[in-house]
């Protein structure tokens, strides 16, 4: 019945009952630095969008812009069509305007960082339970259930008592990941998932994060992983200097470099 | 050596180790309370709330303990209309609760400076992403943040609270017949420095080492992710090419 009438809420609200993530001109300064530029992006429910750009480009902010870790400057964001409501601020920036909306929509959007932050004084499994039991108030043992199907699909069910300081990188990896999953999330956000672990550690994160693309989960992805950007993502965009620099088809996109600018960073990758 | 006496001189000193416990955990408590608010205040962003915490450190932590006891105690009661409150009174003529009153105020100086420390130490990812799970500020607070910030706090904090043990040994001086009264009494009557004031050592001393070992044994309950890795010889499955 409730589920019904979200979903009815939601198809009054939405134009696109596709779209995943919707973000219209959006922009945010960092002191007198423009980091982005007005900057619009469409996911459709199942794409895997990867969001590639050389440092300081606004990759990053782009998405901590989308679940407001940071909050824009102005600018629309739409999650599953649902606009996240914002009001002038004191400074003339926009604020958001009901923040136990913003909470609800983050639990909808769980997000994978760069340096894991899994929670260090909890066990992997305490990691996996802890937000599903207290923000979606599922039941404990149904959370527990889960998680541990979770962990066993990523592969680190053997440490799921485990602290995070006590696994490798590619392990608190997957496990973030797993805890990710266990908020069964409208959308995935990835802020460059591989970048902080050892090179012989990327690929089993990486294909975790294929198996994610392949059973048609929404993906924003961060990266610097030219072969997952080619390979398993739906869509590409290149941001340069806070704008959209070329979007599209990742084949076409890696065949022939739409820009200069694009073509001048794959070559970079390619060395 | 004289047995017996160190033996009756050690018997009396541990009559008045409830006293000392007394005032140390009266002490401690309200001080907890106290600090407690000011590492809120202090938290709170609110500008006049950091001015009044600053201020209220810079007094506390800056003057002597004893000075503050002194001033509890005899100089309060020099104003009328604290002798003719119904309230004041009959706590600050009591120099069991003025001694409380003033370890109390000073020890929730110096932690609310512990915490403050500690709450800024938790890591900012951590806290990050606590938020980007949808965790409301509460929430994000008691799962992630309280309990990072008081296993960061307790070092300081466990040395903060062996301080205010020694600290008890002020309230002989306005009349409180704990241990160091007791002892000091002894040593009035006997002229017998060295034995006495060696029982009153010793005491003080089991004292701080069991509350030691009772701190170092709360950490180590609190921190098992700060422990060696536990045995790694349970190895796990490579990840498999199709999942």
């Amino acid at each position: 019945m409730s589920a019904s009438l979200a979903a009815a809420a939601n198809a009054a609200s939405s134009p696109d009952e596709a779209s995943a993530i919707s973000v219209k001109d959006m922009r945010k300064c960092f002191g007198n630095h423009e980091v982005l530029k007005g900057i619009s992006l469409e996911a459709h429910k199942g794409d895997v969008i990867s969001i590639l750009g050389s440092s300081g480009s606004g990759k990053s902010t782009l998405l901590r812009c989308i679940n407001l870790l940071e909050t824009p400057d102005s600018g629309e964001v739409r999650v599953d069509g649902e606009l996240i409501k914002m009001k002038p601020g004191r400074d003339g920036n926009q604020v958001p305007a009901d923040i136990r909306q913003v909470e609800r929509i983050r639990a909808n959007l769980a997000m994978v960082f760069q340096s894991f932050n899994l929670w260090s004084h909890m066990t992997v499994l305490e990691n996996l339970v802890a937000a599903p039991t207290h923000v979606l108030k599922r039941p404990r043992a149904e959370c527990l259930e889960q998680a541990e199907a979770l962990l066993k699909r990523v592969g680190i069910w053997e440490r799921r008592n485990y602290y995070p300081p006590h696994m490798s990188g590619g392990q608190q990896q997957r496990a973030a990941i797993a805890r990710a999953l266990a908020m069964n999330p409208k959308v995935m956000l990835f802020d460059e998932p591989t970048s902080a672990l050892d090179p012989e550690l990327v690929g089993e994160v990486l294909r975790v994060m294929r198996s994610l693309a392949e059973e048609g989960r929404t993906m924003l992805v961060v990266t610097h992983e030219m072969s997952f950007a080619r390979d398993v993502s739906s869509k590409v965009m290149f941001l340069h200097k806070g704008e959209v620099d070329c979007l599209g088809e990742p084949k076409e996109m890696f065949a022939r470099a739409p820009t200069q600018q694009f073509g001048q960073f794959i070559a970079n990758f390619n060395k | 050596m004289d047995y017996d006496f160190y033996l009756s001189t050690m018997w009396s000193v541990l009559k008045a180790l409830p006293l000392t416990l007394e005032i140390w955990f009266f002490g401690i408590a309200f001080g907890l309370i106290i600090a407690t608010g000011l590492t809120w205040l202090r938290a709170s962003g609110s500008k006049s709330g950091e001015y009044f915490t600053r201020a209220y450190v810079f007094v506390f932590r800056g003057s002597p303990l004893l000075v503050q006891l002194y001033l509890i105690y005899f100089g309060l009661s020099q104003f009328d209309f604290v002798r003719h409150s119904p309230i004041l009174w009959p706590i600050l003529r009591d120099p069991m609760y003025c001694t409380i009153v003033a370890m109390a105020l000073n020890t929730a100086a110096y932690e609310s400076e512990i915490f403050r420390g500690a709450l800024r130490a938790v890591p900012v990812g951590q806290i990050e992403a606590a938020k980007a799970f949808g965790m409301s500020p509460f929430t994000r607070f008691r799962i992630v943040t309280l309990p990072i910030a008081l296993r960061l706090a307790l070092p300081a904090y466990s040395t903060e609270i062996i301080l205010m043990t020694k600290a008890t040994a002020l309230a002989s001086v306005v009349t409180i017949m704990e241990m160091m009264g007791t002892a000091q009494k002894i040593q009035h009557d006997t002229f017998r420095p060295i034995e006495v004031l060696t029982c009153a050592g010793v005491i003080y001393l089991l004292l701080n080492l069991s509350i030691a070992r009772l701190f170092a044994w709360v950490e180590y309950s609190l921190s098992p992710h700060l422990r060696p890795a536990p045995d790694q010889s349970q190895q796990i499955k490579p990840v498999p090419e199709v999942l």
